[in-house]
């Protein structure tokens, strides 16, 4: 009911604005965004930005090495005996 | 919370244990971009673990744990510059096994040649172009990171990306100079 409500509107606003102003150009403006973020050519808007999320991507997709949980195991225990020393 | 009482309190081992281990990823990759080697990396993020762990007392439950574990390694990491200097150096044979994906064309940009150009930089504009550029942290948390003004994370960052440019997609063009240099 409310899919059809809302489309029957998008619908009216297209045609009511005869496809110019309000409805169309919102939808070609994030078309747009789209291509300028890496479509058509290939090359994104901000190559440098993006290269420097990818750097960071790569590292945060890598699984967490077991040595990192060990360490903190480690922690805990030596943390442990020094709180009991103090 | 359940215990907004009177003092702070102290987050509880577990609690504070499962926030350590969620940030990891995220202390790994800033580590890896700030000295460009992965075990170097991994060894600053371990320390910065345990001064974590050691301070977490200092942490105030509810206040961004991300804000003040990056700042304990950022410290951690200047510290350490300063008594050895290996920590920024630059291995091509290194950079092969730190970026394991591999370079790709794909993003018009290699990211080998990124980070070998993010080393040349002082480490103050490395820093905020890794914190906001790659992680994504706002300015006012990328401040809180490195105890400056917004403004002066701002002036950096633009100096930062000016000159990031420049070392990878060569000297910018009249028009682009002239902005930067505003």
């Amino acid at each position: 009911m409310t899919i059809l409500h809302k489309s029957d509107i998008v619908a009216k606003a297209v045609y009511v604005t005869a496809g110019e102003t309000v409805a169309m150009p919102k939808s070609k403006r994030s078309k747009q965004g789209d291509e300028m973020k890496g479509g058509r050519t290939g090359l994104p808007a901000d190559p440098v930005g993006a290269a420097l999320r990818r750097l960071h991507d790569d590292v945060v997709a890598e699984p967490i090495p077991d040595e990192f949980l060990k360490l903190l195991d480690e922690i805990e225990q030596r943390l442990a005996k020094q709180t009991g020393l103090e | 919370m359940s215990g907004e009482g009177d003092a702070p309190k102290p987050e509880s081992d577990s609690g504070f244990r499962t926030q350590l281990i969620d940030i990891i990823p995220a202390l790994r990759a800033f580590a890896r971009g700030l000295c460009g080697n992965r075990d170097l990396a991994d060894d600053l993020v371990q320390d910065a673990m345990m001064r974590a762990w050691a301070a977490r007392e200092s942490y105030t439950p509810g206040t961004r744990f991300r804000a003040w574990i990056f700042m304990i390694l950022r410290n951690h990491y200047y510290t350490t510059l300063r008594k050895n200097s290996r920590l920024v150096s630059w291995d091509p044979e290194v950079a092969e096994r730190v970026l394991v994906a591999g370079p790709t064309q794909q993003d018009g940009l290699n990211v080998a040649d990124v980070q070998a150009a993010l080393l040349k930089l002082p480490a103050e504009q490395r820093e905020v172009l890794l914190l906001i550029g790659a992680n994504g942290v706002s300015y006012e948390e990328a401040a809180e990171i490195m105890g400056r003004a917004i403004g002066t994370i701002k002036s950096r960052l633009a100096r930062g990306r000016a000159a990031l440019s420049a070392l990878v997609e060569g000297p910018p063009d009249a028009a682009e100079a002239s902005n930067v240099t505003k």
